[in-house]
């Protein structure tokens, strides 16, 4: 579905991504894993579009991506939750869920997806006309994985969804994301967290330093004595 | 007896200078939330406007019902031509940038309005009915000052309706507060600058119908909106209802002020206020402080 | 290769020195006055170049510092007949820096935007008082300047003049470069590139932002004097909004933070109302199109953009984006 061929790219002046070649077979959780500043979030960027490569080619569905600016990527297919979130801080859930619905047009398709959101994310439906920054951070979480699947995309790209919350929420959140994928969505997801990302993904990647260094089926990463020592702290 | 009559009485002048300042400061603060930039520029965008539609109504005899949208359409397109030719490439850098170049802009403007036109004084037939009619308890109104409070008003209700319930208020909205996530759920960011710019420019045109009459239609006018600078600084720069009312604020403190004080304090006055302002409450009165990003 | 640099600099800077020293010779009455407002403007970009290019602070009321500078350069010297020059300046230098120290009190409330705007408002009230205060500056309508004098001996021909600037202006330059190089300087370009940094170094930004403020307004102030002796006649129109902006063109268009940027800026500016001389009426637009240009392609002024040409650093540290 999305392949990426030796992509190289700059994050200001940083070279961040080498010439990087990777897959995501429709219908499969492909984790990208690797320290701080391995280039992770930059391959997600290169992706939706806020980056552009110098060199390389990225093609969604036979079609090409890069160089394309985000807001049409979207209207592509490709839904992005950036790291942080990224969320309209003074506007309501509900007004951040629409915003997630911009590209769509037609009020009753609105009107069900947000009923299926409100279904994957029951809190969000509680909280509703409250405003974003007033949520806690899995909720936050929530709310941007839930808008970004308002477009309804075929593949949707997550940067770090455990980032500063607790287990148990992490959890829940993977429980989410798992029903997700299972419900038809694609998912490349970014992770610092290897043990949770691996148990989940059916195939991941591991980034240093601009590179991918390993690669292969998720059950076997785990398995994998470099990733162990490295990124499971065994 | 007579005290409360004077503070009544300039409390109305007060209100329709407000309105005014109200209407401007809105301008602003709709550039200054949707691109974080400062539009210095802004009065020097609302005379070149008002000089348009004076030749709408002068020259072309166009009744007024069809010059004030017919400048609103112009304004518009005006609004995203300055956009387009110079603050695009100046969103995203430093303040200094930005700031020098709106006072650039308003240079070459006010310039070339007074090139095309004239730099002399020029006398802007009213809207409504300048005559002056007296009330009991001894105050005078004007159907002009009525028109302009009215239509104000009636601006920032249609305005307001536009940023709260429309879809594309709510990805200027958005749009506002993040930029890079509006980017990723398919809003064309650069259109919706040029809208800011465009919507600024037309509600300054209005703006500008509405008070050249009652001062003097003349390059320097600029001056006075200057002052919608200081009503939307006090109102709280991010704060779309805080312009409006730091514009009636600002209008009837000033009014009031220059009833009892020497006229060269009115002048310095508002200069004060903002100096106060910016030091003591920089958010503005309806502000908040820096919000965090989540 | 390296002393061959330093042979080069130094004699480049003695034809230089003997070029300006023989200008009353060479030029003509008008070029003469033309070249003593050039290093009048000359001072000022230095002193804006202080706060904006070095120190990351944009101030749009510097026109005061000029203005109090001018009048207190005239009011001394009508009140007291025979006051040295000398002093009369250095009066308007101290009053505008102390004035100009308070105002940097407001910078360290605010930043940005927000100061410019302060500085805008604190410009237009001093341009109020002096309009207002007809006993001491003689009101709207202004005053005469009595020639630069000391004791009872007058300075009266453009090239008298001339000289009188010259000395003073290398003497200021001097004392700005020694400025910019001692750690006073080092600190106000640590300020500009990150406060926070800056205060983890222990840099009081107290003192050094207030410094900042008082020592732009004193060579602004310095420089408003020395404009009063050459321009005869002020008024509180010579001090108004538009003279701070053009203050602040002078630098950009220049280049911050240089100070060959500062002589680009003021000849740049002075020299083109020259070249279009008779057309007053597009000084405005022409200062507003360059302006514009500049920072649209140039963000670092024309200092900035031949410093990229030439591929090599000068003086001191890079321009300001």
């Amino acid at each position: 579905m999305l392949k990426i061929r030796k992509i190289e790219v700059y994050y200001g002046n940083i070279y961040a991504l080498k010439g990087i070649s990777l897959e995501v077979d429709r219908g499969n959780i492909v984790a990208v894993l690797g320290a701080n500043g391995a280039g992770k979030s930059t391959l997600l960027k290169a992706i939706s579009g806020l980056i552009f490569p110098v060199r390389g080619e990225i093609e969604f569905m036979q079609k090409r991506v890069n160089g394309i600016s985000p807001h049409r990527i979207v209207r592509m297919g490709i839904s992005h939750v950036p790291e942080g979130r990224e969320l309209f801080p003074d506007l309501t859930v509900l007004e951040n869920l629409m915003m997630g619905a911009y590209i769509k047009k037609r009020i009753k398709r609105i009107a069900d997806d947000l009923d299926l959101i409100y279904g994957h994310f029951p809190i969000l439906s509680e909280r509703r006309s409250q405003t974003a920054s007033s949520l806690s951070g899995g909720e936050q979480q929530m709310l941007a994985i839930g808008r970004a699947l308002m477009s309804n995309p075929r593949l949707l790209l997550l940067d770090e969804p455990s980032l500063g919350l607790a287990p148990r929420v992490v959890e829940e959140i993977y429980r989410i994301i798992r029903g997700i994928n299972g419900e038809g969505t694609t998912i490349l997801l970014v992770e610092q967290n290897a043990k949770v990302a691996l148990t989940l993904a059916n195939y991941g990647y591991v980034f240093e330093t601009g590179m991918i260094t390993v690669m292969g089926r998720g059950a076997d990463l785990l398995q994998n004595e470099h990733v162990k020592k490295a990124y499971l702290g065994r | 007896m007579q005290l409360l009559i004077e503070i009544i009485q300039q409390m109305i002048f007060g209100t329709v200078m407000g309105c005014i300042y109200a209407l401007v400061a809105t301008c602003m603060v709709l550039i200054y939330k949707g691109t974080g930039i400062l539009n210095f520029a802004q009065g020097e965008m609302v005379v070149f406007s008002t000089f348009i539609s004076y030749t709408l109504r002068v020259a072309f005899q166009l009744p007024y019902w069809v010059v004030f949208p017919l400048s609103f359409v112009i304004s518009w397109f005006f609004g995203m031509l300055l956009e387009v030719l110079s603050f695009r490439r100046v969103i995203g850098k430093p303040h200094l940038n930005s700031l020098m170049a709106c006072v650039a802009v308003g240079m070459i403007l006010r310039n070339v309005t007074g090139q095309v036109w004239t730099f002399d004084d020029l006398r802007m037939p009213p809207p409504f009915s300048d005559q002056v009619f007296n009330l009991p308890l001894g105050l005078v109104i004007s159907p002009l000052f009525l028109g302009i409070i009215g239509i104000s008003f009636a601006i920032m209700i249609v305005f307001y309706l536009f940023l709260n319930r429309t879809r594309i208020g709510l990805s200027i909205r958005a749009t506002a507060q993040n930029p890079t996530a509006a980017m990723l759920m398919g809003v064309p960011v650069s259109y919706v600058y040029s809208m800011c710019w465009a919507i600024s420019a037309s509600i300054g045109s209005i703006a500008g119908i509405l008070i050249a009459p009652l001062l003097v239609l003349n390059v320097g006018m600029f001056i006075v909106i200057l002052k919608a600078i200081v009503a939307a600084v006090l109102g709280g720069i991010e704060s779309l209802p805080g312009a409006v009312m730091g514009g009636i604020l600002l209008g009837i403190l000033e009014n009031l002020i220059g009833t009892f004080l020497p006229s060269w304090i009115r002048q310095i006055f508002v200069w004060v206020i903002l100096l106060g302002v910016i030091i003591a409450i920089p958010q503005g009165l309806w502000g908040r402080k820096k919000q965090k990003r989540v | 290769m390296d002393h061959w640099n330093d042979w080069g600099k130094g004699l480049g800077w003695g034809i230089l020195g003997v070029v300006l020293l023989m200008a009353p010779f060479l030029l003509g009455t008008y070029l003469l006055f033309v070249f003593s407002v050039i290093c009048v403007y000359i001072l000022v970009a230095l002193g804006m170049n202080i706060l904006a290019g070095y120190t990351g602070m944009l101030s749009l009321g510097s026109q005061a510092f000029f203005g109090i500078g001018a009048y207190c350069a005239a009011v001394l010297g009508t009140r007291l007949p025979g006051f040295p020059f000398v002093i009369a300046l250095f009066v308007g230098g101290l009053l505008s820096g102390g004035i100009g120290y308070l105002l940097g009190f407001s910078a360290l409330r605010t930043s940005g935007v927000y100061l410019a705007i302060a500085t805008i408002a604190f410009g237009m009230i001093m341009n109020e008082i002096f309009g207002e205060w007809s006993s001491l500056t003689g009101g709207q309508s202004g005053m005469a300047v009595p020639l630069p004098a000391l004791g009872s001996i007058q300075f009266q021909s453009s090239t008298e003049l001339y000289y009188l600037i010259l000395f003073v202006c290398v003497g200021m330059l001097i004392l700005f470069y020694n400025l910019i190089s001692s750690n006073t300087g080092r600190a106000f370009i640590a300020i500009r590139e990150s406060e926070i940094s800056a205060q983890s170094y222990g840099i009081s930004l107290l003192k050094y932002k207030t410094l900042a403020f008082a020592i732009s307004a004193f060579y602004v102030g310095v420089a408003g004097g020395l404009y009063a002796y050459l321009m005869k006649y002020i008024a509180p129109i010579d001090f108004r909004l538009l003279v701070g902006i053009e203050f602040v063109v002078i630098v950009i268009v220049g280049g911050l933070g240089s100070i060959a940027g500062s002589i680009f800026g003021a000849m740049i500016l002075f020299a083109l109302p020259q070249v279009f001389a008779g057309l007053t009426y597009w000084q405005e637009m022409i200062t507003g199109l360059v302006l514009l240009l500049v920072i649209l392609f140039l963000p670092e002024g024309v200092s900035g953009g031949i410093n990229r040409l030439a591929g090599r650093l000068r003086i001191t540290d890079r321009s300001r984006e």
